[in-house]
């Protein structure tokens, strides 16, 4: 059977760095700061993703409202970078930055990297989320509201963010549990 | 306006929520337009008069029905946004405009004689005469009831009226008088009866401390729990406050109803359709609620006698993990507490 782990990089990428515990003291910085470097790319990809979404959704920018100009840190738990999202429109930007750094935000979204992909895609939900303690926000809960409720609009998929390199051919993917289901058969939801 | 025994009614905050709702099995919709006219009224949720035009011409492509909520009351001086929206509801070809108050009711009775009235649960109408009267005022058609009854009691009111019933059937629990609590008023300035939101967004802020987490509202911590506890929304009916030397919830415990084992006595009470609660929810929530409940509806259907649905291990599970506080509960309609 096909780890569902190789549907996608990030996917792969965060689970191996998820199940292990990233070392604390100088060489988690050091580790830190090197995986910020490594992510660059994917950082001006984003960037790209997000400016072309605006140009073809204006209208779930327009969801956001003043939460547009919001700097938003997302943060993977358990992984030593996150991500913060400024969704401006065509202005928008996507930074990736040091998970432990005190980085200046209006909110701040902390999640498994599963689930905060979830969430983006629709197949999860925010609130069942939060009412498990899997999700946590803090800063300014209404830019956290507005951003969930525009990206439910979105109907984004990974792949409209990130786009899969080619893979040589594999066998088809067995049908895997998703959203809430998964959480329902498997007794946990990460 | 069912295509079974009992008629489903579901909640879409987005587009794209009624298009789940509708994909995954809703007799009706029901939804708001992004203003204060409706009890929903959060940053980011709601639906443009575009967007509803679209949604209803969505919903009746595939058989469904489009029900606009604008259920908060008009305010003086200010009531032409509750009008505009009546109007826009007409306009964009709803089924029905679900009102509590009069000033909208007469609205829509006068203007759109054609359009469906439904008294919101925020009218609080629990009592034939109550409902009798919004009936022949303004020619309302159902009643949402308000989450207080308990089964008997809504089979004898359902005797006394000649109008269809709509009650709660999944989803979070407001254990206040609807349309008359002022809890979040006291707190933050805003609530759902005059602004559309129960504890607005910009009032409520979380943090964490030494293993704990916090959420407060409007300045004030109103629950702490550790880390890993389940938290329930952040209204002040479902804080934990210390009182007579004992911390614990008050008002009410975060729990939502689930009314899935109690459908065939719903059904023979005489009630005609179950509403879901949750626009504020996302669409992954809606599509498996609606999914849950369009088999254990149908699975009535097909019994020869009335029978709990089996909605299986995984169901139930599965609605406990969507619910508020993990778990579910019948609330009023089995009142054990009396």
């Amino acid at each position: 059977m096909l780890p569902q782990s190789l549907l996608h990089p990030v996917h792969a990428a965060g689970r191996f760095l998820q199940a292990r515990p990233w070392p604390q003291g100088p060489l988690g910085r050091l580790g830190g700061q090197a995986a910020v470097t490594a992510l660059q790319p994917m950082a001006v990809m984003l960037t790209a993703a997000l400016r072309r979404l605006a140009r073809q959704r204006p209208d779930v920018f327009e969801r956001l409202g003043p939460a547009r100009q919001a700097r938003i840190l997302i943060c993977p738990a358990g992984l030593p970078m996150a991500f913060l999202v400024r969704p401006d429109g065509a202005a928008g930007a996507v930074q990736v930055v040091r998970a432990a750094a005190a980085t200046p935000c209006e909110a701040r979204i902390e999640a498994p990297l599963d689930l905060l992909i979830g969430l983006m895609q629709g197949s999860e939900d925010g609130d069942a989320a939060f009412f498990a303690s899997e999700l946590w926000i803090e800063g300014e809960t209404v830019v956290v509201l507005s951003l969930r409720n525009a990206i439910e609009e979105a109907e984004m998929n990974l792949t409209d963010l990130l786009p899969r390199p080619p893979l040589p051919e594999l066998p088809p993917l067995p049908r895997l549990p998703r959203g809430p289901w998964r959480s329902a058969m498997s007794g946990r939801r990460s | 306006m069912s295509r079974g025994v009992l008629e489903l009614v579901c909640p879409a905050g987005t587009p794209s929520a009624l298009r789940a709702a509708v994909n995954a099995g809703a007799d009706t919709v029901y939804c708001g337009l992004r203003d204060e006219t409706n009890a929903r009224n959060f940053p980011g949720l709601n639906f443009s008069d575009t967007e509803l035009a679209e949604a209803v011409a969505y919903a009746h492509q595939r058989g469904a029905k489009v029900m606009v909520a604008i259920n908060t009351f008009a305010q003086a001086g200010k009531t032409a946004i509750w009008a505009r929206a009546v109007d826009a509801a007409a306009a964009a070809g709803a089924d029905a405009i679900i009102a509590a108050d009069m000033a909208v009711l007469g609205r829509a009775a006068s203007q759109h004689p054609d359009v469906r009235l439904h008294l919101s649960v925020q009218a609080a109408a629990g009592t034939p005469e109550a409902i009798r009267f919004y009936a022949e005022r303004f020619g309302v058609q159902r009643v949402v009831l308000p989450r207080i009854l308990s089964i008997p009691e809504i089979k004898a009111l359902i005797g006394e009226i000649d109008i269809e019933v709509e009650v709660f059937a999944f989803g979070g629990l407001c254990v206040m008088t609807e349309g008359r609590c002022d809890l979040s008023s006291y707190v933050t300035g805003r609530s759902p009866n005059l602004d559309g939101v129960c504890s607005p967004p910009e009032a409520v802020s979380y943090s964490r401390q030494d293993g704990s987490r916090s959420v407060a509202l409007g300045g004030l911590t109103i629950d702490r729990k550790a880390e890993g506890q389940p938290l329930g929304y952040p209204t002040l009916c479902k804080g934990r406050f210390m009182a007579g030397g004992r911390t614990g919830h008050l008002f009410e415990d975060p729990v939502s109803l689930n009314t899935i084992d109690v459908l065939p006595q719903l059904r023979d009470a005489g009630v005609t359709a179950l509403k879901i609660e949750g626009r504020q929810r996302g669409k992954a929530y809606v599509e498996a609620v609606t999914r849950q409940f369009r088999q254990a509806i149908d699975g009535l259907g097909q019994a020869a006698r009335p029978e709990a649905p089996d909605g299986g291990a995984a169901g139930v599970s599965l609605l406990n993990t969507l619910a508020e506080g993990q778990r579910g509960t019948v609330g009023a309609y089995k009142k054990t507490w009396r």
